[in-house]
């Protein structure tokens, strides 16, 4: 089991993001991504593709048709991806105004359960995705129309 | 634990030539979605009439597609709207 925090990223759009960091790390999901992706030589021109749509995203709604879908049909799990590119940013929509984004990488096999990295990521969100369920299944957390009401002051285990 | 983040730190540095690419391919995607909503044509007719597959139609409204001019005529013939005017 390993701790995360929720945090806010903030934007100008009308889409509450989030990402996830593990307690004993200095960064985030998301800045992991960045920090890896952002100077690459080979994958810089997707990674900024990847960024800049995630700010459209965010004013015009994390809508469906913008994502691809992973993990399994029972959870949300899905991917930001170039079409025609190999850089994926892995994301759970939760709805069209509620993203919580994690880690991503290149994915070079047909599928990402291939790749033990991107497997890792995937499964990472599917866990998490299950413990929002559970928890707003008991009353622990509220989905509003905007937001997850108080995710981002607790910790969870995944 | 890392500062605040703002999603707006991170796309100062993205080049001119991207931001507009990516402006474009979500401006014909948002357009093709729109028209076919409009004119209740669904993602499968569509590809029916182009002899393309859904999940093809899929990638053009997906917001990240490098639409190439034969594919924006293609589909514009398809739906009788022209999607660019130059």
């Amino acid at each position: 089991m390993k701790e995360i925090i929720v945090k806010n990223i903030e934007n100008e759009g009308v889409v509450t993001m989030y990402t996830l960091q593990f307690f004993d790390e200095n960064l985030s999901e998301f800045e992991k991504f960045v920090k890896r992706f952002k100077d690459s030589a080979e994958l810089k021109r997707d990674y900024q593709i990847i960024l800049y749509a995630l700010s459209k995203i965010s004013r015009n709604g994390a809508l469906e048709r913008y994502f691809r879908p992973e993990g399994r049909m029972s959870d949300r799990v899905c991917a930001l991806p170039v079409d025609s590119g190999v850089l994926r940013l892995y994301c759970l929509r939760v709805t069209d105004k509620i993203l919580i984004i994690g880690n991503g990488g290149v994915k070079t096999t047909q599928t990402y359960e291939e790749s033990e990295e991107l497997l890792g990521y995937v499964m990472d969100l599917q866990k998490f995705d299950s413990l929002i369920r559970s928890e707003v299944a008991n009353g622990s957390l509220t989905i509003s129309e905007t937001e997850i009401e108080g995710i981002t002051d607790k910790s969870f285990e995944i | 634990m890392s500062a605040k983040l703002n999603l707006q730190d991170y796309l100062c540095d993205i080049p001119a030539d991207v931001k507009k690419e990516v402006d474009w391919s979500f401006a014909i995607a948002d357009k093709i979605e729109s028209i076919l909503q409009q004119e209740n044509i669904s993602h499968k007719e569509l590809a029916k009439r182009m002899g393309k597959t859904e999940a093809e139609v899929s990638r053009w409204v997906g917001g990240t597609h490098n639409f190439t001019l034969r594919t924006i005529a293609k589909i514009s013939t398809a739906i009788g709207v022209d999607l660019i005017r130059v």
